[in-house]
């Protein structure tokens, strides 16, 4: 099996003096899709803000094997400057994540999710579905190892949803691993190959269906 | 570190410059300052240039203020602040990139108030006018080191908080009296035309130590204001 690309060792964290783990530990490989259920509240957002530094653990340790450039991280915020156009958006975003990319490479990504019309258009005119569209615009051009996914489905219709799921299939083909908080777990389980329960400040990792058959 | 913070400062500097309107209020803010205060002159009374090179750094300094807190607002929209932190770079690189769009913007602040001091307060050029212009640059980096911090503590917080800036003016006020004696000998001084050139390198000193603590001090706090854990 390849090195793990995600190590939680003995981790608890508490939020807001509530106990959200206690002493959790697991691994994640290239080419999971790992769906992360629990109840409201439980800290399943937390987790993915723990692998992307916006908070610490309270204790143990957390192992990322790709560097940071290589961790990409879509939530239901946008990340988007309104004042910035979609083109200067993408290019911003690239740069700051050390991705050389070319202003053709921009526009093709822009293509695929059907903003190539409004690329000059400032970003604050867009709508939910098209801001989230501009978002996984974002992601494809950051490419990387490991996706951390919270709830990005939120407010998508349904031409968005299904491009969405076709970029999920794309990172999964190219074995990246997906941590993924979905606001829609029964839809989204199909594409997982583990899911991640959070229950009584315990994680129970386990294979999902069609990976046990 | 240093191409991602121009890389953020050019992104807000074109932000600010296309929408203009946050500008324009922090300048004429500062220009409204120095107008009227000239309303409380007498026909043909002539200011002392130190009185005249306080009027300016005080339209600067609320200036500066203005800027930081537009700065850090950019960051506020759509949660690219939370962006930000997980770049593969030091949080201190956000602390530089706004530092450096912040003393781009106070510099152009500066070339319109540099004039209204000129014509409102009916001053004159002197001849050291150099060490004022090393002055403003010394001065201007220790003031934007320290907006860019304090900036950061203040946007995106309840009223209450926001005023948390006001703390800026009793920190600045060493480098503001030697910003203010720098200022003044540019200045021409009818009453008294004697420069003391020891005292001039002794207020660029006090300028420039300042700016080294101020940006110590900024590069060690800011992680853990804007990270805020």
């Amino acid at each position: 099996m390849n090195n793990p690309v995600l190590t939680f060792e003995n981790i608890s964290k508490l939020y807001d003096l509530r106990l959200l783990y206690k002493n959790v530990s697991f691994c994640l490989y290239p080419g999971q899709t790992v769906l992360i259920t629990g109840k409201n509240g439980s800290g399943k957002s937390t987790l993915l803000k723990m692998v992307t530094e916006l908070t610490k653990p309270s204790q143990g340790k957390i192992t990322c094997t790709p560097d940071k450039k290589e961790i990409g991280y879509l939530g239901h915020q946008t990340f988007i400057y309104p004042h910035l156009s979609a083109y200067e958006n993408l290019r911003f975003w690239a740069k700051a994540f050390q991705k050389d990319c070319s202003e053709q490479e921009i526009t093709a990504v822009l293509k695929k999710v059907f903003l190539e019309k409004f690329s000059h258009d400032q970003a604050g005119i867009f709508s939910r579905g098209m801001a989230q569209r501009l978002n996984i615009a974002r992601i494809i051009l950051q490419n990387p190892q490991l996706l951390l996914l919270d709830e990005p489905g939120t407010g998508l219709d349904k031409e968005s949803q299904e491009l969405f799921y076709a970029v999920i299939r794309e990172f999964q083909a190219q074995k990246a691993c997906i941590l993924w908080v979905s606001h829609n777990p029964q839809k989204d389980l199909s594409y997982a190959t583990h899911t991640l329960h959070i229950e009584k400040q315990q994680m129970a990792l386990t294979a999902a269906q069609g990976e046990r058959e | 570190m240093i191409q991602t913070a121009f890389l953020l400062a050019k992104k807000d500097l074109t932000i600010i410059l296309s929408r203009s309107a946050g500008l324009c209020q922090a300048l004429l803010l500062g220009l409204l300052l120095i107008f009227l205060f000239s309303l409380s002159l007498q026909t043909g009374e002539v200011l002392s240039p130190h009185s005249a090179s306080t009027m300016f750094w005080l339209a600067s300094i609320f200036c500066q203020v203005l800027i930081f807190q537009m700065l850090y607002a950019i960051e506020e929209q759509n949660g690219a602040k939370a962006g930000l932190q997980t770049l593969p770079c030091p949080l201190q690189t956000v602390w530089l990139g706004k530092f450096t769009a912040g003393i781009f913007l106070l510099f152009v602040s500066q070339l319109i108030f540099i004039p209204a001091v000129f014509v409102f307060l009916a001053q004159h050029l002197g001849t050291h006018y150099f060490y004022s212009l090393l002055g403003i640059f010394l001065t201007d980096v220790g003031i934007c080191a320290c907006g860019s911090l304090l900036g950061a503590l203040c946007v995106g917080q309840s009223g209450k908080e926001s005023l948390l800036s006001i703390i800026l003016f009793p920190l600045l006020i060493p480098l503001l009296l030697s910003a203010i004696s720098l200022s003044s000998v540019g200045l021409l001084d009818l009453q008294n035309s004697f420069v003391d050139i020891t005292q001039i390198y002794q207020w660029l000193g006090i300028a420039l130590a300042f700016d080294c603590i101020f940006s110590a001090v900024g590069l060690i706090l800011f992680p853990y204001l804007y990270h805020g854990e």
